[in-house]
């Protein structure tokens, strides 16, 4: 894993690299979908900052990511999609939290080709990353919001 | 000897092949390519989009032959690794035909093997939209019309499933994603029955195997002479849905389009160890997929740069795409296309250009020419997309044919100069919706649009491209 890490640290700037914050994220991609190079890039590059990261893979249904998230106590669920039609998974994601009554004890990140910022704020996400250093920047300022 | 059956494969992949974990499997893809390059001495040339040397394309095959065999393929759902010997691979290699028929009546086409600097012109030319949002009904057959209207076309790409069905959201692998894919099939060949080319090829490629399967009708669907897009995922991998769309189109009969390649700065590492995943992907798309069974067309090799964009425009996904196009048409005897992903819109000049370049390094590199309205732009806005990108396409590809690899390098060079600064982080300018660039009543290209068209063509000549077609 630390060899893989190493090159991705080649294509990404290395200030994003620094290691300035830390918080337990859930991550993986959403049911239905099986692209997970994506999702490992960005669970690596989450470790590599400090981060502890439970990774659930690919093909993860909304209430395993609910179950995994409460029992680690993660600050933050991290979620990807590379397909349009899985895209609403997400959004019944975070349709599970309200509706368990839970959805502010975690930040929910969201990821993948298709998604976009406008995805984020539509579902009511909490943040959004292009690209792996992007949801690293992301990650750590919404573990900043939550502490701060 | 014959290779492996498809029970033998699904056997491997569902039953016998070994137990592993995904991650350890990844980390073995990233060690094998990592030593293969260094003992191939492939190195990536920043200066050479489209390499020229028959030498470094066939050391690049045999390091990726070395890495399939050693690594195999991954199924997802089991967790199970479908790994061939070396003669079982040389065995599907072997039993590859050197051609495909599709489509039927006027529109039959027998789709052949093309060779590096090949001066045959493509044997297909497949276009499509790929990846815009449109919305279901009139204005998704309109947009198939007008591209089935161009007489170059010979075919095209249909996928992803849209976003809705019957004014709902789609969720993929639902009761409603089925009946999706039914709608998109017929809606398909309403839109080539209206362009009076009833029998035209399409490639279905919805990514869960029930839409696709829900669409094949003989009567007003996905005939036995269209296909079924059916892709490894990066890297290296399959699951249950593609394996089910393999063992139903050998059933079915209709034609297995494959799909794979490899993403620079994942597993696969960097772009010498992308290009080397890139040829074991492929053979991972024989060996498993079948291609020596039932017709079949491939598009593969798409090496693509890292980031949110799986655009392959500009370098090092150029430089890797058009190796493996070299690799694979130097060492098989199959039909082998290229994904046109954009980083610009539709109506652009850039787009254009990328378009341009895309076809010029393909064509010298042996592919065919597949699916050149792509764009993955739904990012930012919905129905991006028309039949004018896919026109410019086929021109392009048509007067690229018989370039040698030094010319078409030279070409993509001054190509790529003028739109490689514009490409950020979100791709290039979105472009226009297909309402903008065309008459909806007339499915016509509107005045400005034509006049870009011809702007950009006029650049090509300048370069010395010369239009035949």
């Amino acid at each position: 894993m630390e060899a893989a890490v190493k090159v991705l640290e080649e294509h990404v700037p290395k200030e994003e690299l620094k290691s300035t914050s830390r918080g337990t994220v859930v991550i993986g991609t959403v049911e239905g979908d099986i692209h997970d190079l994506g999702l490992r890039i960005v669970a690596s590059m989450l470790r590599a900052n400090g981060f502890k990261v439970h990774d659930l893979g690919c093909n993860t249904k909304s209430m395993d990511f609910i179950e995994k998230a409460k029992e680690v106590d993660a600050d933050i669920i991290a979620v990807s999609s590379l397909m349009t039609t899985t895209m609403p998974f997400m959004k019944d994601l975070i349709e599970a939290l309200k509706a368990t009554g839970i959805r502010d004890r975690f930040k929910i990140l969201l990821g993948g080709g298709p998604v976009n910022e406008r995805w984020a704020e539509e579902i009511g996400a909490d943040g959004y990353g292009r690209d792996a250093s992007e949801a690293v920047r992301v990650a750590k300022e919404l573990v900043a919001g939550r502490s701060g | 000897m014959t290779a492996p059956s498809i029970w033998e494969v699904l056997d491997r992949a569902c039953n016998t092949g070994q137990l592993t974990a995904a991650k350890d499997f990844d980390m073995k893809i990233f060690s094998v390519a990592s030593r293969l390059s260094k003992e191939h001495g492939i190195r990536y040339d920043p200066e050479t989009p489209v390499s020229g040397d028959d030498g470094l394309a066939d050391d690049a095959w045999e390091a990726g032959f070395e890495l399939f065999e050693e690594v195999g393929s991954y199924c997802m759902n089991s967790g199970r690794v479908i790994k061939f010997e070396e003669s079982e691979i040389r065995d599907g290699l072997r039993e590859v035909r050197g051609e495909a028929v599709i489509g039927e009546g006027a529109e039959r086409r027998t789709l052949t093997l093309r060779g590096v600097e090949d001066k045959r012109p493509p044997s297909i030319v497949c276009g499509g939209v790929i990846e815009s949002d449109f919305p279901e009904g009139e204005l998704f057959v309109k947009l198939y019309q007008s591209i089935a209207q161009e007489p170059v076309i010979d075919g095209f790409y249909v996928g992803p499933p849209l976003h809705t069905s019957e004014g709902r959201l789609v969720r993929s692998g639902t009761p409603l994603e089925a009946h999706l894919g039914r709608s998109m099939a017929s809606w398909v060949r309403e839109a080539v029955r209206r362009a009076g080319r009833p029998d035209l090829h399409f490639v279905s490629a919805c990514p869960s195997a029930i839409a696709d399967i829900a669409g094949c009708n003989q009567e007003n669907g996905t005939r036995r002479s269209d296909g079924l897009m059916i892709s490894l995922t990066a890297e290296l991998k399959t699951d249950y849905e593609a394996l089910a769309k393999v063992a139903f189109a050998l059933d079915y009969g209709c034609i297995k389009g494959t799909h794979g390649g490899a993403i620079i700065g994942g597993w696969a590492g960097g772009p010498e160890g992308a290009a080397i995943v890139s040829i074991a992907d492929f053979l991972a798309a024989v060996m498993v997929y079948q291609h020596g069974i039932g017709p079949v067309y491939g598009d593969h090799g798409l090496t693509r740069c890292p980031g949110a964009l799986p655009i392959s425009s500009i370098n090092p996904g150029m430089w890797g795409t058009e190796l493996t196009g070299q690799a694979i048409a130097r060492n098989y005897r199959g039909v082998n296309g290229r994904f046109f992903l954009t980083a610009a819109g539709p109506g652009t000049e850039m787009q254009f250009r990328e378009i341009a370049a895309l076809c010029i390094a393909g064509m010298a590199s042996g592919r065919d020419l597949f699916c050149g309205g792509g764009v993955r732009r739904f990012k930012v806005k919905p129905m991006l997309g028309s039949a004018l990108e896919n026109r410019f396409h086929a021109e392009v590809g048509y007067a690229a044919a018989g370039l040698n690899r030094e010319d078409a390098n030279e070409l993509v060079k001054q190509i790529v100069g003028k739109y490689e600064k514009e490409i950020t982080k979100d791709g290039g300018p979105w472009g226009y919706t297909f309402g903008e660039i065309y008459n909806l009543k007339t499915l016509t290209p509107k005045k400005r649009f034509l006049e870009l068209y011809d702007k950009a063509k006029k650049e090509l000549e300048n370069l010395g491209l010369e239009f035949n077609h």
